[in-house]
């Protein structure tokens, strides 16, 4: 054999080898992102379920007026996705969660509602503002992932050569979140 | 919760990063968290105990400024073993774009990843053509913050997504207990913070507008806080330079004197702030402040509600607004009114319950 043929045949094999380097490194890059996106799934499920569980029990408090207490009751049982089954996607009770945001929305319209309210309200109050801008926050880092790993999917080589495999193309969670203005913020005791 | 917090700037200097590090990692102490603290620093230079070296910083220009970064094998052996060593929940990493320990315990890190960005680098062209060299790390962060509106339309405009945003903390109390020196007080009294010898800190400007407002205010005395060459910024000053009080590097407790003795504070910075602490402090000392109309000014002064702003640059604007405000006083004390309530959400107590939450949403329960 003469010394180009085998310089060749290593210069090929190389390359070869580094390709699928390469390319095994963006299955698992792909991989990982999918499992992180599975995280902030859960961790979103985690704080719907959490500010669910605080709704009701202020609604059953006796803290509120009667009124709000029947609201905030009805909307937070009709969002606690422990009512629908195990494997219900959190985008399916989308319509339940974006009502419980209205009605604490509603519930809680400023500051000064805050302010009528009985000094022992304090903390249940303080834990439904810190559930609300919890799932904000959970809903954000949830879709932004959602963004890097369809940017990565989006890639030729991913694309051609199917390196996602049957994970399905990620979508964002979509839903009214919105934070009550007088709970934007934590209190300095929070 | 443990947690791990990496600045990827040298402690042997004090820049703003560093300054929140501490903070940020002294407010969550004291809320009984476990804290480690990671950024490179000198052998000699004293650190808290609850700081680790990750080993001396080389200048090196990066994305237009010479920073003090750490970076190379010994580094990153370093960042293993304290990820390794510390056991942390979650690791909140600042600058996380540049090459420095930040990016290396991004790079490295097993647990939840929490990423503060600070700087708003309008022209950063290093990021952009590093972008794919960075998405890989980039795309393990779990929870992204910007400290300002500003930081936060640069980083979408790279990155896209919906950062969240959480403002630099500052010790309102400490500030507000400041209490005004009658020796360091004119009739009125004009502040100035800030290097003297970085052109972005805008001396010259208000250098050009004083004369004509010790004009029309005659018993004005100008109160300048900051080193650099003194001479030289009285040489500025020309024939007013009498009227000036230059203090020098002082310590923070003098500087917040220093805001609390002014009956005007200018903030004539021209370009390259992403935030504006300095104008926060101002206002929870309880001067009203006069700054530059930057991006990042006039979203902490509301878009001029809790302070006035002048077009950048503009000696002439600059020197007329100051000569209105000084004879307005009811309107510098609605300014001071409104600011005192606006301030609240940039104390540490506001500032570390929000981080603390974004914290407990990505760490596993």
């Amino acid at each position: 054999m003469s010394p180009w043929l085998v310089l060749g045949l290593v210069a090929g094999f190389l390359a070869i080898a580094a390709l699928g380097w390469w390319l095994t490194w963006t299955a698992r890059r792909l991989d990982r992102l999918h499992h992180r996106l599975d995280l902030a799934e859960a961790a979103l499920v985690t704080q719907l379920e959490h500010r669910a569980a605080v709704a009701g029990e202020l609604g059953t408090s006796g803290l509120l007026d009667p009124a709000s207490s029947l609201l905030l009751l009805d909307a937070a049982a009709a969002a606690r996705p422990g009512r629908f089954d195990e494997d219900v996607d959190v985008r399916d009770t989308a319509e339940e969660q974006s009502r419980l945001s209205q009605t604490i929305r509603s519930v809680f319209v400023s500051e000064a509602d805050l302010a009528h309210l009985p000094e022992d309200a304090a903390d249940l109050v303080g834990s439904l503002a810190a559930a609300c801008r919890k799932v904000e926050l959970a809903r954000r880092f949830h879709n932004d992932q959602v963004t890097a790993t369809r940017a990565l999917r989006s890639r030729r080589r991913v694309r051609w050569l199917a390196l996602a495999g049957r994970a399905p193309a990620p979508a964002t969670i979509d839903l009214d979140d919105g934070v009550p203005p007088a709970f934007s913020e934590p209190g300095p005791a929070a | 919760m443990r947690i791990g917090i990496v600045c990827p700037y040298s402690f042997d200097t004090f820049g703003g990063v560093q300054i929140h590090v501490v903070d940020l990692a002294d407010a969550l102490r004291s809320r009984g968290h476990h804290v480690a603290v990671l950024a490179p620093a000198e052998d000699e230079t004293a650190l808290p105990d609850y700081v680790t070296s990750v080993g001396r910083a080389v200048p090196i220009p990066y994305n237009g400024s010479v920073s003090r970064l750490s970076f190379g094998p010994v580094t990153a052996a370093r960042v293993r073993r304290w990820l390794r060593e510390q056991e942390l929940d979650v690791v909140h990493v600042h600058e996380p774009g540049t090459p420095s320990a930040s990016l290396l315990a991004l790079a490295y890190a097993e647990v939840p990843v929490v990423a503060t960005f600070h700087t708003a680098q309008t022209r950063s062209l290093a990021l952009a053509a590093a972008g794919g060299v960075l998405r890989p790390f980039m795309e393990k962060i779990a929870a992204r913050v910007a400290v300002s509106e500003y930081a936060r339309d640069t980083l979408v405009q790279h990155q896209g997504g919906e950062p969240v945003i959480i403002p630099n903390g500052v010790d309102v109390g400490r500030y507000a207990a400041a209490r005004a020196r009658p020796e360091w007080q004119g009739d009125p009294t004009v502040a100035f913070v800030g290097r003297l010898d970085e052109e972005r800190k805008g001396f010259a400007v208000l250098a050009e507008a004083w004369p004509r407002i010790l004009a029309a205010h005659p018993g004005a005395r100008l109160l300048v806080v900051g080193g650099g060459d003194l001479d030289e910024a009285r040489a500025a000053l020309g024939e007013a330079a009498g009227s000036a009080l230059l203090l020098g590097r002082v310590d923070d407790a003098e500087k917040a004197d220093a805001l609390a003795s002014a009956d005007l504070y200018v903030a004539p910075n021209t370009r390259g702030e992403s935030f504006g602490i300095v104008l926060v402090e101002a206002m929870a000392a309880g001067a009203p402040v006069l700054a530059s109309d930057l991006g990042a000014f006039r979203s902490v002064l509301g878009g001029g509600e809790f302070g006035a702003l002048f077009a950048n640059r503009d000696a002439d604007d600059l020197a007329r607004q100051a000569i209105e405000l000084l004879g307005d006083p009811d309107r510098r004390a609605a300014y001071v009114a409104r600011a005192e309530t606006a301030v609240r959400r940039y104390d540490w107590s506001t500032v570390a319950a929000q981080i603390l939450e974004v914290y407990e949403t990505v760490v596993r329960s």
